[in-house]
């Protein structure tokens, strides 16, 4: 998946890559692992080289989503193309993570 | 090496209990030797030791009583140890029995010819008594393991399949399916195969009125047993929703309240859920992020439809705002709806369809579609391109708003047939002009070398052959067993044509698989007739034969049980369905299919033999069947074919309602006069089962197929 963290302080960027399925589960948690050490007021997932997400993928972001909720800072998922920006409007996730 | 099973001390007390009860063959031509070695081995807790003295007693002994491992010598005189390795390797029972070899192997070479022969380890040369044991306890304990593996592995395979056979269970039954099909005048068709985990695929029915059907279609995300689960569950619940069905969001928003909840976060279904309104003519609808489905008209190139599945999958969010779509849905008019794995499965050069190819697929299938065999068409395209096994679930359903009632399966267009004619006679020559129209084509064939051509050549697609007796008589039998003996032909019918004058005995013909005997001076308009419902049946089997063949590669639909039938569409729905559970479901599907048929006719119609043979002269046969189909005193009744399965055989027993006939006075069963119409058909039944037999008073007919063994999955 790599996801390359970029810190700007509170604010926090990560970049996806390739693809966002079952396989990149245990990826994604030490992610979560490691946004929740820090002291967040903001993260921001960036989807734009992100070029496929499963079923498995969304209920990653619905997870992230939750744990933004519980612990007090925003998520915003931003730059969506293709596949997976269809995903994500048949979904109507976008809406919903980042309200 | 882990289990995960039980706490790793009590599998180490199981480990210890075995391995001392494990019985240990040592052989050795030294009995001090083995004396020694018997001693060390005793020390060492195991009690279960015997001995063989030189290479053939050690076989002998092994013959009889199987030991867990054997301490072998290499330099024993008559039958030396690589010897008897080899030979207890060329066999299945002890191809995998732990060979300790005692040899001096000192050098490479020598150690390499202790393996080829098969030895599992080695024993040092002189004997190092702690080594030794430390090998031992080592092998036996492996083997003991992965024994407990296997054995775990193969309940853990048979509790996944039970729970397989359970979530068929919650798919709509095919009794219900053609309940529902009358009541709404639908036509439906379906499709379910499980990927080789459990998957998280619900489909099915809701009857909210009566003229109102819904149809719903869930993937529950994930795989293995929680997603088999929660089908369960999703399904218990939707069962206390039934009062909100005519309104599909509302349906949707209560189903999800209760997921929200039961759900843990990441964790969701898709879902499209549909109501269609025969008297409005709509389809309201409300989509959870479902595939699209396709809404079309059959053998129209018009643009085809697709349906706004736009929503958030149930189970997420506790605000989901779905609301209701509405669209026409008139007659004639075709209902698509499928799960993702039709998008998302590779094929053989590892390229998805994708919603765009899907969509593009179906389009050509629907242009091309009669009486609206879309599923049929899309599917088996579907499975041509992609070889692999299936990620999920696949469920795909259509609903096709028939305007003629019924029309499954519906009866094929007859255009281009080609008819064979063999003849020489004069008369034959005329019928072969007057015979072509829309619907036929005449191929004449004057001598022997043509009909051979002609029935070879794979470009031509038959669909009747006609035999001038006159000419053909002697050949006839060699011609009969040749279509017979061919698998692309064996379905086609045979007519034969004789003079009256002809001693020629009809019991013969129809038993030797003529499929209808006409006189000589028969009137072309008359054998138009005949041909025309000969040519329909022959692409009905046709049909069936592609149909089943696509189907059947998968896991099973339907397990044992009884099934109700009451109309030929219900015959043929049935033996297609029971065809393709069985390792064998095209020969299954057509010998079924003439048996239920069968049943029909003679059965629960009662159109006897003669009376039949005047329909098909009339080509009244259809109309007659729909006609009883509706008196009172005939709605009713119905047969029963019921289904079992043992180790190595499958089972049919169909009753019918009928009299039945004195079978048991009867040469053969199959040469009494009420079978001679359909002769032709119970022939290829006869030959297509293993085992045939009349039960009752004639109105029960049993019919086995044996396979060597194999068992049916």
């Amino acid at each position: 998946m790599p996801m390359t963290l970029k810190d700007e302080g509170p604010k926090v960027r990560v970049l996806f890559t390739g693809a966002v399925t079952f396989a990149e589960n245990n990826e994604f948690r030490n992610l979560l692992k490691e946004l929740r050490r820090r002291e967040l007021s903001s993260c921001l997932f960036d989807l734009s080289e992100l070029e496929m997400i499963d079923s498995a993928g969304l209920g990653m972001f619905l997870i992230a989503k939750e744990q933004a909720d519980a612990s007090g800072w925003k998520l915003s998922v931003e730059g969506a193309t293709g596949h997976v920006q269809d995903m994500l409007k048949l979904t109507k996730l976008l809406e919903l993570i980042n309200q | 090496m882990k289990l995960g099973l039980q706490p790793k001390s009590v599998i180490a007390e199981e480990l210890a209990e075995s391995l001392h009860s494990a019985r240990i063959l040592v052989v050795d031509d030294l009995s001090v030797m083995c004396k020694m070695i018997g001693l060390t081995l005793k020390k060492g807790g195991y009690t279960n030791v015997s001995f063989a003295y030189d290479g053939n007693e050690a076989l002998e002994a092994i013959a009889v009583d199987m030991p867990d491992l054997v301490i072998l010598d290499i330099n024993m005189p008559r039958l030396n140890g690589y010897e008897v390795c080899r030979k207890l390797r060329s066999q299945p029972e002890t191809a995998h029995l732990p060979i300790l070899v005692q040899s001096a192997a000192e050098t490479d070479a020598e150690r390499v010819k202790v393996f080829e022969a098969g030895g599992t380890d080695f024993v040092s040369k002189p004997i190092n008594l702690p080594e030794m044991l430390a090998r031992v306890s080592m092998h036996l304990g492996n083997k003991f393991l992965i024994k407990s593996l296997s054995s775990f592995r193969e309940r853990l395979q048979s509790e996944l399949r039970l729970a397989r056979d359970m979530q068929v269970e919650l798919l709509p039954a095919t009794n219900d399916i053609w309940r529902i099909q009358k009541k709404y005048s639908v036509t439906i068709d379906s499709f379910y195969r499980a990927s080789s985990e459990l998957g998280g695929d619900l489909w099915g029915f809701v009857e909210v009125s009566d003229t109102q059907l819904g149809v719903y279609l869930i993937d529950v995300v994930g795989h293995g047993v929680a997603a088999a689960l929660n089908t369960f569950r999703v399904q218990a619940l939707m069962t206390r929703l039934k009062a909100l069905a005519s309104d599909p969001s509302a349906f949707m928003t209560a189903l999800n309240s209760a997921l929200v909840d039961i759900f843990p976060t990441g964790q969701y279904a898709t879902m499209f859920y549909g109501v269609l309104d025969t008297d409005a003519d709509t389809l309201t609808w409300c989509g959870g992020a479902a595939p699209r489905p396709y809404l079309m008209t059959p053998g129209d190139s018009q643009q085809i439809q697709t349906i706004d599945t736009r929503g958030v999958p149930i189970g997420i969010s506790r605000k989901p705002g779905y609301a209701n779509l509405v669209t026409p849905f008139v007659k004639n008019q075709l209902l698509f709806a499928y799960s993702d794995v039709l998008l998302e499965t590779p094929d053989i050069v590892g390229e998805i369809l994708g919603e765009e190819g899907l969509r593009q697929l179906v389009q050509q299938v629907n242009s091309r579609a009669k009486c609206g065999q879309v599923l049929q068409e899309t599917l088996r395209s579907f499975f041509e391109k992609t070889k692999s096994d299936l990620k999920d679930d696949l469920t795909a359903v259509s609903i096709f708003r028939s305007s003629e009632g019924i029309a499954f399966p519906a009866l094929p267009d007859l255009e281009n047939e080609q008819i064979l004619i063999v003849s020489d006679g004069a008369m034959i020559c005329s019928a072969l002009t007057a015979l072509k129209d829309d619907a036929f084509d005449a191929i004449h064939a004057s001598d022997m070398d043509d009909v051979g051509r002609y029935l070879t050549d794979d470009s031509l697609v038959l669909s009747t052959v006609i035999f001038d007796l006159s000419v053909s008589g002697d050949h006839l039998d060699r011609w009969i067993k040749f279509i017979l003996g061919h698998a692309h032909l064996a379905l086609l019918p045979i007519v034969a044509v004789r003079d009256m004058s002809d001693s020629m005995n009809l019991g013969h013909l129809y038993n030797s698989g003529v499929t209808k005997v006409v006189e000589v001076n028969v009137k072309i308009a008359g054998l138009r007739r005949v041909l025309k419902t000969f040519a329909r049946d022959h692409k009905l089997m046709i049909n069936l034969k592609r149909d089943v063949e696509w189907r059947a590669t998968g896991s099973q639909q339907i397990s044992e049980g009884e099934f109700r039938f009451q109309s030929r569409a219900e015959a043929y729905d049935l033996a297609r369905k029971l065809g393709t559970v069985t390792s064998d479901p095209v020969r299954v599907a057509i010998g079924l299919t003439e048996l239920l048929v069968n049943a029909i006719e003679h059965g629960c119609f009662q159109i006897g033999a003669s009376e039949k043979s005047r329909l098909i002269d009339q080509d009244r046969l259809d109309e007659e069947l729909n006609v009883r189909h509706m008196r009172p005193e005939f709605r009713d009744r119905f047969a029963t074919v019921k289904y079992t399965r043992g180790y190595d055989f499958i089972e049919f027993i169909i009753t019918d309602p009928g009299e039945g006939f004195d079978y048991e006075n009867q040469q053969s069963a199959f040469q009494n006069s009420s079978a001679a119409a359909s002769g032709r058909g119970l022939m290829m039944a006869d030959q297509l089962f293993t085992s045939l037999a009349y039960s009752g008073k004639g109105n029960i007919v049993i019919a086995r197929i044996a396979f060597d063994g194999i068992q049916i999955t």
